[in-house]
C-alpha cells in the first residue's frame, strides 16, 4: 500500500524551543487570559493553580518549571493546553501555539540523548520535519508519578 | 330431658360402640344410619338435637349428608366423626356448617365433652 | 431473547440473586439463634424459591438444582416441627456460600459447571428429606409479631370495637389439634375481622399444634368471644387478652412489635430499580444547577442596584428566588434517593461474628440499635471494610475467652454491638464490645518500641492521645499474627480510609470494661452550607458546620482580642485561649494583616482561630475534589490546609479551608508560627 500512518501534531513555543503533542491528546486550548487560576497554595512550585473545566476542578501546570527551564513571564500569547490522559485532564501553560502539523510517523525519530534541555524521561521522539525540529512529548510520561521525590523536593 | 342423638356410621361395631357410651350417660339414642340417604331421612323423621355423622360411608357420604341436613334445617347440629388424616373433609364440612368433629379411635370423656359443648352453643 | 436482553435480564438476575442471597443467610443466623420459626423458615423458602425460579429460567441449572433442595428441607421443616438441628443448619450455610460461588462465576462469565461438592451437597439434602428423619421436639415461637404501623392502627381499632389476642393451648385434643384450630378460627370468622394468627395461615396448618392464637377485632364483647370459643375447647384451654394488656404482662410473652422490615419485605412500599450512575449523574447535574442558582443570586444583587424601573428586570429579581428554592428543594431530594439505612451493611455482620467467634472458640452475642440510620450510599460502601476491621478486632482482641470472662464476673458469653445515630451533621457509627478493654501502659510501651513516641512525650500523653497510638501507622498490639485480624495493619487503615471520607476515629476504652470506636461521618460530602473568605485576592470557602463565630479585627480591639504566650499567639474567646492562624502565614502567602476578620472554629473540641482579610457571606458550595492530581497519595501531592475545592458563581474555582488539616499540619509544624513576624 506505501501509504504511512499520519500523525497530527499540536505545536507550541516554549523556552526558545518547538515542541509537538499528538492532537488525539489535546481537549482544548485557551487563552491564559480568558480564565481565571485559582492559586493552591503549599503546591508544588510548577503548579500554577486550578481552574473549572465544566465543573471539574483540574491543576495547570507552568510546563517551563516542570521542565526545570529557564522561562520568561506569562504574556498575551501565553496559551493553556488542555490535555487529557485516561480520562484525566490537565492545563499546561505555554509560551505560544504555533500550529497543527501533519507529518508521517516515520519522520518521527527516537530522541539522542542531549537533544533538549528538558530530561528526555517527557520526550516521545523528535520530529524532523522541512528543517525544523519539533519535540515531541510524551504526555503520559508527563502525567506520570517517575519523579515524586524530584516533586516533593520542590513543595518549597 | 335428655338429649336426643342420631348415630349415623356405616360399621355395626362403631354404632354400637357409640350407642353405649351414649346411652350410659344418659342420651337418648332415636336412630341409627348406615349411610348418608338413611340419616337425611332419619333426621327429617326425628328431629334430632344432635347428630353424630361418619365421614366415608357408602351410597352418600358423610359430608354430602351433612350439607343436606344443614340446607333442610340450618339449626343443626352436626358432629363429624372422623379418622385420622381426614383434615380436607373435616375444613370441608366446618365450613358448610358442621358444628364439631370427634376423631377415632375415640375416649368416651371426649365424646361426651364435645356433645355437651355442642348442645349448649 | 437478544443478547442485549440477556445482559440486561443477567444483570437483574444477579442483583436479585444478591438480595435473596442475603435474606437467606439472615434466615439462617435467625433459625440457629431462635429456633424453629414459621415466619423465618416461611421467608426463607419464599427466597430459595423465587432463586430456584429466575436460575431455571437463566439456564443456570446448578443454582436451581440446590436451591430446590433447599426449598425441600425448607418444606420438611414447616410440615414437621421440630426436626430442625445443627447438620441442618451447616448444611444450609454451606448451600448459601456455595450459591454465592456460584452466582459469581455467572457474573464473571466463568461456567456455571456441576461439580462433585454440589453433587454431595444434593445428596446431603436428599438423606434429610428422605423419610427417615428423626423427630426432635423443640420449642415453637409463640409469638405474633406486629408491625408498628399494624400497632398503630389497631390501637385505632380498638378505640371503636374491641380487639382481643386470643392463644390457645391445647390440653386435652391430642389428635389433628389443627382442626380444632380450624374449627375455632371459623366460628371466630363469623364474629369480626381476624388480623393476626400465630403461626400465619393458621386456617392452612395440619397436623399437630398445640400452640396458637388469633387476634381478633369484632363488636363483641370478651364474654361473647369466650362463649363461642368454649364451643370448641375448655376454658383452662385458652386465654384472651383485651388491647388494653396487651403491651404489659402476660401478654407480651405472645405479642411482640417488629420493625416494618423484619416482618415483611414482599410487602414493601412501591419502588424501582434504579442504577447508581444514574443517581450520580444525577447528583451532578443537580450540582452544577446549584452552582448557576448562586451566579443567578449573585447576578440579581447586581441588578438589584440598578434597575428599579425595568419591569422585567423586576419579574427576574422575583423568579430567581423561586429558582433557589427549587434548586434546594432538588438537591435534598436527590440526597435522599442516594441515602441507605446502615442497616444493609449492618445485616452482613452476623455471619462475620458467626465464623469468627466459632475460629477463636469466643462467645459472642451480636446486637444491633439504629439500623434504620441512614447515610449516603457511596460512603456507606466504603464504611464496611473499616467496620469489618473493627468487628474482628473487638472479637479478636476484646473479648475474652469464656472462661477468662466467667472468672472476671461476666457473662461467658461476650458482646458486640453495632450501633448507629445521627449527631447534628453526623452520622455516627460505633462498634463497641464489652471485652478486655485497651490497656493504656501496653499501649505505651509498645509505641516506645516501636520509637512512634519518646519517652517524655509518652508521660505527659493524656488518655485519649495514648489511645489514638494505635491508629499510627506500624503499630500493633496484638501478640499472635492470624487471618483474622491480620499482621497489626489495621487500625491506621482504617482511619485513613475513614479521613478520606471526611469522618473521623474516635476510641474510648476502660480496661476490664470493653471498648467503643466510633465512626463519625459527615451525612453527606456533597452539598455544604459555608463561609466565604478573602485572603490577598483568593476566596476560601470554610464549612459552616466548622464555625462558631466570626469577629472584626481592627487597631481598637486588636490588643485585647489576640494575646502572645509562648511565642505564640492566642485569641481569648469566651474565657477559652485557642490558638490563631493568620492564613496568609499557614498558607505562606507573605505577611498577614492586622485588620481583618477572626473566624473562630474548631472540631471535636479542638478550637483555633483563623484570620482573614474579609468575611464574603455565607453561601452554599458543591463539594469537588482537587481533581486527580491533587491530593494525597496523587501524583502532585497533599495540600496541607486544603480540603478540596467548590466553583464559585463566576465560575471560578474557590479552596475550602480543611479546619482539622490546619489544626494537624499547625500541630506538627509548630514553628511555622514562631517564625512569622507579626508585622504589616
Amino acid at each position: 500500500m506505501g501509504q504511512n500512518k499520519q500523525l497530527q501534531l499540536v505545536t507550541f513555543q516554549l523556552a526558545g524551543e518547538e515542541y509537538g503533542v499528538d492532537i488525539l491528546k489535546v481537549h482544548e486550548i485557551k487563552r491564559l487570559k480568558e480564565i481565571g487560576i485559582t492559586y493552591v497554595p503549599r503546591a508544588p512550585e510548577f503548579v500554577e493553580g486550578v481552574i473549572n473545566l465544566r465543573g471539574d476542578v483540574i491543576p495547570i501546570i507552568d510546563l517551563g518549571k516542570r521542565f526545570g527551564l529557564d522561562n520568561q513571564k506569562s504574556d498575551k500569547e501565553t496559551r493553556i493546553i488542555v490535555v487529557k490522559q485516561d480520562e484525566k485532564y490537565i492545563g499546561l501553560t505555554v509560551d505560544r501555539v504555533n500550529e497543527v502539523l501533519n507529518v508521517e510517523e516515520e519522520v518521527i525519530e527516537e530522541p539522542p540523548p542531549e537533544i533538549s534541555q528538558i530530561d528526555s524521561f517527557f520526550i516521545s521522539g523528535i520530529a524532523n520535519y522541512e528543517e525544523r525540529l519539533v519535540i515531541v512529548l510524551d504526555i503520559n510520561n508527563i502525567l506520570s508519578p517517575r519523579e515524586d521525590a524530584e516533586i516533593s523536593k520542590s513543595t518549597r | 330431658m335428655s338429649a336426643r342423638v342420631l348415630v349415623v356410621d356405616d360399621a355395626s361395631f362403631m354404632r354400637l360402640n357409640l350407642k353405649n357410651i351414649l346411652e350410659s350417660e344418659g342420651f337418648e339414642i332415636i336412630g341409627e344410619g348406615t349411610n348418608g340417604q338413611e340419616a337425611i331421612q332419619l333426621y327429617q323423621a326425628g328431629k334430632p338435637d344432635v347428630v353424630t355423622m361418619d365421614i366415608t360411608m357408602p351410597e352418600m357420604d358423610g359430608l354430602a349428608a351433612m350439607e343436606k341436613i344443614i340446607e333442610m334445617d340450618p339449626q343443626a347440629k352436626v358432629v363429624m366423626v372422623s379418622a385420622m388424616g381426614q383434615e380436607t373433609y373435616i375444613k370441608k364440612a366446618i365450613l358448610s356448617g358442621a358444628k364439631n368433629f370427634i376423631v377415632k379411635p375415640f375416649k368416651k370423656e371426649k365424646i361426651i365433652e364435645t356433645l355437651n359443648k355442642v348442645l349448649a352453643s | 431473547m437478544s443478547n442485549l436482553d440477556f445482559e440486561k435480564f443477567q444483570k437483574l438476575f444477579l442483583q436479585e440473586a444478591n438480595e435473596q442471597l442475603e435474606i437467606m443467610e439472615k434466615a439462617i443466623m435467625q433459625l440457629e439463634e431462635k429456633g424453629e420459626d414459621r415466619e423465618i423458615i416461611d421467608e426463607f423458602f419464599r427466597m430459595a424459591h423465587s432463586l430456584k425460579g429466575s436460575a431455571g429460567s437463566m439456564g443456570y441449572t446448578a443454582i436451581a438444582s440446590l436451591t430446590h433442595e433447599m426449598e425441600n428441607v425448607l418444606d420438611k421443616l414447616r410440615n414437621t416441627p421440630g426436626i430442625l438441628n445443627d447438620d441442618m443448619i451447616d448444611l444450609l450455610f454451606i448451600s448459601i456460600d456455595t450459591l454465592k460461588h456460584l452466582r459469581e462465576n455467572v457474573e464473571k462469565d466463568l461456567p456455571e459447571s456441576v461439580n462433585p461438592e454440589i453433587d454431595h451437597l444434593l445428596q446431603r439434602f436428599q438423606e434429610i428429606t428422605s423419610p427417615d428423619g428423626q423427630k426432635k421436639q423443640k420449642a415453637v415461637d409463640k409469638k405474633l409479631y406486629l408491625t408498628s404501623q399494624e400497632f398503630k392502627n389497631l390501637k385505632e381499632k380498638d378505640q371503636e370495637k374491641n380487639v382481643f389476642l386470643l392463644c390457645f393451648e391445647l390440653i386435652h385434643q391430642q389428635e389433628m389439634q389443627s382442626m380444632v384450630a380450624f374449627l375455632i378460627f371459623n366460628n371466630l370468622k363469623d364474629e369480626g375481622e381476624i388480623i393476626k394468627t400465630c403461626p400465619p395461615h393458621l386456617e392452612e396448618v395440619e397436623g399437630d399444634l398445640p400452640f396458637f392464637s388469633i387476634l381478633i377485632c369484632t363488636e363483641k364483647g370478651r364474654e361473647e368471644i369466650g362463649k363461642i370459643v368454649e364451643q370448641a375447647l375448655d376454658q383452662e384451654e385458652y386465654k384472651i387478652f383485651p388491647w388494653s394488656e396487651i403491651e404489659k404482662g402476660e401478654a407480651g410473652e405472645y405479642c411482640q412489635e417488629v420493625k416494618e422490615s423484619f416482618a415483611r419485605r414482599d410487602e414493601s412500599r412501591d419502588s424501582i430499580r434504579v442504577d447508581i450512575e444514574k443517581v450520580d449523574q444525577l447528583m451532578k447535574l443537580v450540582g452544577e444547577l446549584v452552582i448557576d442558582k448562586e451566579r443567578l443570586l449573585e447576578i440579581s444583587k447586581g441588578i438589584k442596584a440598578n434597575s428599579r424601573d425595568n419591569p422585567e428586570a423586576q419579574a427576574l429579581l422575583q423568579t430567581i428566588p423561586h429558582v433557589d428554592f427549587i434548586a434546594t428543594e432538588l438537591h435534598e431530594s436527590v440526597m435522599d434517593i442516594r441515602m441507605y439505612p446502615v442497616g444493609s451493611i449492618f445485616k452482613r455482620f452476623p455471619r462475620l461474628v458467626r465464623d469468627i467467634s466459632r475460629q477463636t472458640g469466643k462467645e459472642v452475642h451480636l446486637e444491633f440499635s439504629g439500623e434504620d440510620t441512614e447515610l449516603d450510599r457511596t460512603i456507606l460502601q466504603e464504611v464496611f471494610d473499616p467496620l469489618v476491621h473493627l468487628v474482628r478486632n473487638a472479637i479478636d482482641h476484646g473479648i475474652e475467652q469464656p472462661d477468662q470472662r466467667e472468672a472476671r464476673g461476666k457473662t461467658a458469653r461476650g458482646s458486640v454491638a453495632l450501633n448507629a445515630w445521627q449527631e447534628e451533621n453526623n452520622i455516627v457509627i460505633e462498634v463497641k464490645d464489652d471485652g478486655a478493654g485497651i490497656d493504656l501502659e501496653k499501649i505505651k510501651a509498645r509505641a516506645l518500641e516501636k520509637n512512634l513516641v519518646r519517652e517524655k512525650q509518652a508521660e505527659e500523653m493524656d488518655r485519649e492521645s495514648i489511645l489514638e497510638l494505635i491508629m499510627e501507622p506500624g503499630f500493633s498490639t496484638s501478640e499472635s499474627v492470624n487471618d483474622l485480624s491480620g499482621r497489626g495493619v489495621g487500625m491506621d487503615v482504617v482511619r485513613t480510609n475513614i479521613e478520606n471520607l471526611d469522618g473521623e476515629v474516635e476510641i474510648t476504652s476502660e480496661a476490664g470494661m470493653g471498648t467503643s470506636i466510633k465512626i463519625v461521618l459527615p451525612l453527606t460530602l456533597a452539598i455544604v452550607q459555608a463561609l466565604m473568605v478573602r485572603e490577598k485576592g483568593n476566596d476560601y470557602a470554610i464549612p459552616l458546620s466548622a464555625i462558631f463565630e466570626t469577629m472584626a479585627v481592627n487597631g481598637k480591639n486588636e490588643s485585647d482580642l489576640i494575646k502572645t504566650v509562648k511565642n505564640r499567639e492566642v485569641v481569648i474567646w469566651r474565657e477559652q485561649v485557642i490558638p490563631l492562624i493568620r492564613l496568609s502565614d499557614f498558607f505562606q502567602m507573605g505577611t498577614s494583616c492586622q485588620e481583618g476578620f477572626l473566624v473562630i472554629g474548631g472540631v471535636k473540641g479542638r478550637m483555633v482561630a483563623i484570620m482573614v482579610e474579609a468575611v464574603l457571606g455565607e453561601q452554599e458550595i458543591v463539594v469537588k475534589s482537587l481533581g486527580d492530581f491533587l491530593g494525597k497519595d496523587k501524583l502532585f501531592g497533599e495540600i496541607p490546609g486544603i480540603s478540596g475545592a467548590t466553583i464559585k458563581g463566576n465560575g471560578e474555582v474557590a479552596l475550602i479551608l480543611d479546619i482539622q488539616g490546619m489544626l494537624k499540619s499547625f500541630k506538627k509544624g509548630g514553628d511555622t508560627i514562631e517564625r512569622q513576624s507579626i508585622s504589616c
